[in-house]
């Protein structure tokens, strides 16, 4: 019977069973579930370190990030289910953005003060579409799997 | 001045093609203008989409635009004046990056106009905004971010 492939750190489990105790996280710390988790985590808090960044941080009067759009950027990014995490940064009108880039094509999310949303998205060899809280046909999963192809491709 | 107390924006043809200018970038790991993860082999970060993002409207109101604009800067009036872009951008913002893009790729791409209104006395300010559609400008960002190149590094450390 084959056995399945170790996602954990085979040498540091041993080792931590020669001294009796259990398995410490460390032992999993090959595992690629865990490195997303721990990835995400980052994501997760510089969207949050947002709320640092003080007004006019462009040098042209942009507001500082307001508030109860990073928790709606966080819910999103914290929800997120691929392997493939997104950058963040902050919008000249106060908001969140949330944007994955593969050179020839790209996703975009900018969610606004007052709960408005926009998405740019450009496939590979295509225009770019614009969508303003409307719904994607499609939707943001064709999006991201799109973009996901382009880098994959580079 | 307009009616509403806002400027009457004037597109200068002359203001197209080759003509390099000039934009600045935040540094900031929070501002979404540069990459400090992916850095190339000339020591310069990638930039991102956020580097063309329009101002804020608080700009616009500020000075009397009718509509958020993108601020650039003539490279030929800022050497002129500082003889050099890496000094110049010292003496505007300490720390800050500079990309070039011509004022052709702005119209083409962006579908932006262009006016030369040396703001606030600021040498060579250009004020660009959407001649047609603010969502053409918006779309172009990440173009204009891939056909803009690095004049003067940002400073990582104050990423």
């Amino acid at each position: 019977m084959s056995s399945a492939p170790a996602l954990y750190d085979e040498d540091a489990v041993r080792h931590a069973a020669w001294r009796s105790d259990p398995p410490t996280p460390y032992a999993f710390a090959d595992d690629p579930l865990r490195q997303i988790h721990k990835d995400l985590i980052d994501v997760v808090a510089q969207i949050e370190s947002l709320a640092l960044l003080g007004a006019n941080w462009d040098g042209e009067f942009s507001p500082p990030v307001d508030g109860a759009t990073i928790e709606r950027a966080k819910w999103f990014t914290e929800n997120l289910a691929v392997p493939w995490l997104p950058l963040v940064g902050a919008t000249t009108v106060g908001g969140v953005r949330v944007e994955w880039d593969a050179h020839e094509a790209f996703l975009i999310i900018d969610f606004e003060p007052q709960g408005e949303t926009q998405v740019m998205f450009r496939p590979i060899d295509g225009d770019v579409q614009i969508w303003r809280n409307d719904e994607i046909p499609g939707g943001l999963e064709y999006c991201y799997a799109e973009v996901n192809r382009a880098r994959q491709r580079q | 001045m307009a009616e509403d107390g806002l400027r009457v924006l004037r597109d200068d043809p002359s203001l197209d093609g080759d003509i390099p200018l000039l934009r600045q970038v935040n540094p900031k790991r929070a501002a979404p203008c540069v990459d400090w993860d992916s850095i190339s082999s000339g020591g310069f970060p990638k930039l991102r989409a956020g580097a063309f993002q329009r101002a804020s409207k608080q700009m616009a109101e500020r000075y009397g635009y009718p509509e958020r604009t993108l601020s650039v800067f003539v490279e030929d009036a800022v050497l002129a004046e500082y003889e050099t872009v890496a000094a110049w951008a010292q003496s505007a913002r300490p720390g800050w990056g500079v990309v070039r893009i011509t004022a052709g790729a702005l119209r083409q791409e962006g579908g932006y106009l262009l006016e030369r209104d040396d703001l606030n006395e600021w040498v060579g300010h250009t004020v660009a905004w959407p001649g047609v559609s603010g969502r053409k400008a918006d779309s172009a960002q990440h173009v204009l971010a891939v056909q803009a190149e690095w004049v003067v590094a940002p400073d990582p450390g104050r990423a």
